[in-house]
């Protein structure tokens, strides 16, 4: 079976239904293949149907495939500053990032509880700095119809702690959930540094990750993203300890896709 | 299908319209117009000559095993069970005539199957699939896996 005069149309044809990783590799077949891996058909189906209304401007590439592989290698700020946004390379599904102003934090707004400030290492334009409060409460709300549908998403929280006080071993709640619905709660530990205390509360707990930028993270939880609208609610919350805890520095609450292992 | 009280005489009344195609093989198939009007390259020779449908329309490029399962596949509106019985060399047919025919729903659809097929596997084992011969030089080949070296690093190939 003789494959000349298969037209480079077809093979993107093919191409549009693998994945960026495989359309990448398979340009090593031929060069009528690399041509079609390269093709802009091939990586407009591997980029999110609705990139064009996440974005509302983005530099010039020369091809779909540039702006695929710049909107996975670095967070695009949209939303005024509110939200980034990046691709998850292996498959363009969608990840999200609300900063801290997009972000409900009780007290946020006054200066004695919380401030307001730029860090250089954020993606964020500014990040939110717990001065002081016995009541700490963080809540973010996203709209399903945002992420790619059918994939199973985590939450993180992204922060770190500087001349961080009172979080050593205290138990703080994290959840996800569809709004008006059960969801998820975990208890976790904020303070990275897990000296391994008498205290019992908080032995055992999860603690946070280094990020490869540096920034801490830790899951607050989970969800399957069908194809049906939800809102979905995550907060971190420590209320019941009570005790005054500043030096939490939230960059934003991070959605991405979770993969078992 | 939902047909009115006037189509449904009409239908009765006539018999379904066919059209004659000669394969490679030199075949006369008969086929439902339904069926050969997705063939894009016979629907617009037929539309535009009005073409007596009793003259057998040739394609020197579709064997008659292939028109059979293409005949089968429209007829089965699709049916991935069905598709799934077929041999690599079938589906590299179908895909080849479907583009040749040039039928749209066709070809999105082999080339759907195809993919599923692909992934994953190495590059050798789609230039066999396909009958490929690699036309790079290693300095060609050197400077595809720099400017891609993210897909090349921890691979394994099998």
């Amino acid at each position: 079976m003789e494959f000349e005069g298969l037209p480079e149309g077809c093979i993107a044809n093919i191409l549009s239904g693998t994945t960026p990783i495989d359309a990448c590799r398979l340009s090593l077949v031929s060069k009528l293949f690399r041509s079609a891996a390269d093709s802009d058909a091939v990586w407009e189906s591997f980029l999110p149907s609705n990139y064009g209304s996440i974005i509302s401007q983005f530099p010039n590439y020369p091809s779909k495939k540039a702006l695929y592989l710049a909107l996975s290698d670095h967070p695009v700020i949209v939303d005024n500053g509110r939200k980034s946004f990046q691709l998850e390379k292996k498959n363009g599904k969608k990840c999200f990032m609300l900063s801290a102003r997009a972000l409900t934090i009780t007290w946020g707004d006054t200066e004695e509880y919380w401030g307001w400030t730029t860090n250089a290492h954020s993606r964020f334009p500014e990040v939110a700095e717990l001065r002081m409060v016995c009541w700490l409460e963080i809540r973010g709300v996203l709209n399903t119809l945002t992420l790619s549908p059918n994939t199973h998403y985590a939450a993180y929280i992204i922060f770190k702690m500087i001349d961080a006080f009172g979080f050593s071993n205290l138990p703080v709640e994290l959840s996800v959930n569809f709004l008006g619905d059960h969801g998820s709660t975990k208890i976790v530990c904020l303070d990275p540094t897990g000296v391994e205390s008498l205290d019992i509360t908080s032995a055992g707990l999860q603690r946070p990750n280094v990020r490869s930028d540096g920034w801490l993270e830790i899951e607050m939880g989970e969800f399957i993203n069908t194809t049906v609208e939800y809102e979905v609610e995550m907060s971190v919350m420590e209320v019941k300890d009570g005790r005054w805890k500043y030096g939490l520095v939230v960059e934003g609450i991070e959605l991405r896709p979770k993969y078992e292992n | 299908m939902q047909k009115t009280e006037g189509e449904e005489s009409k239908a009765e009344n006539e018999e379904v319209k066919q059209v004659t195609l000669m394969t490679s093989d030199g075949v006369k198939m008969k086929v439902e117009i339904s069926i050969v009007y997705e063939m894009e390259i016979v629907r617009s020779f037929i539309e535009v000559n009005d073409a007596d449908h009793s003259v057998p329309f040739p394609l020197p490029n579709v064997s008659s095993h292939t028109l059979d399962l293409i005949i089968e596949l429209v007829k089965n509106e699709y049916d991935d069970e069905f598709m799934k019985t077929f041999s690599h060399d079938e589906l590299k047919e179908v895909l080849v005539a479907a583009n040749y025919l040039n039928m749209k729903t066709l070809l999105d659809f082999i080339a759907t199957a195809i993919a599923n097929l692909l992934e994953k596997k190495s590059v050798e084992f789609i230039r066999n699939f396909f009958n490929i011969v690699n036309d790079f030089t290693p300095e060609e080949e050197a400077e595809i896996r720099k400017t891609n070296e993210w897909v090349f690093q921890d691979l394994d190939e099998d």
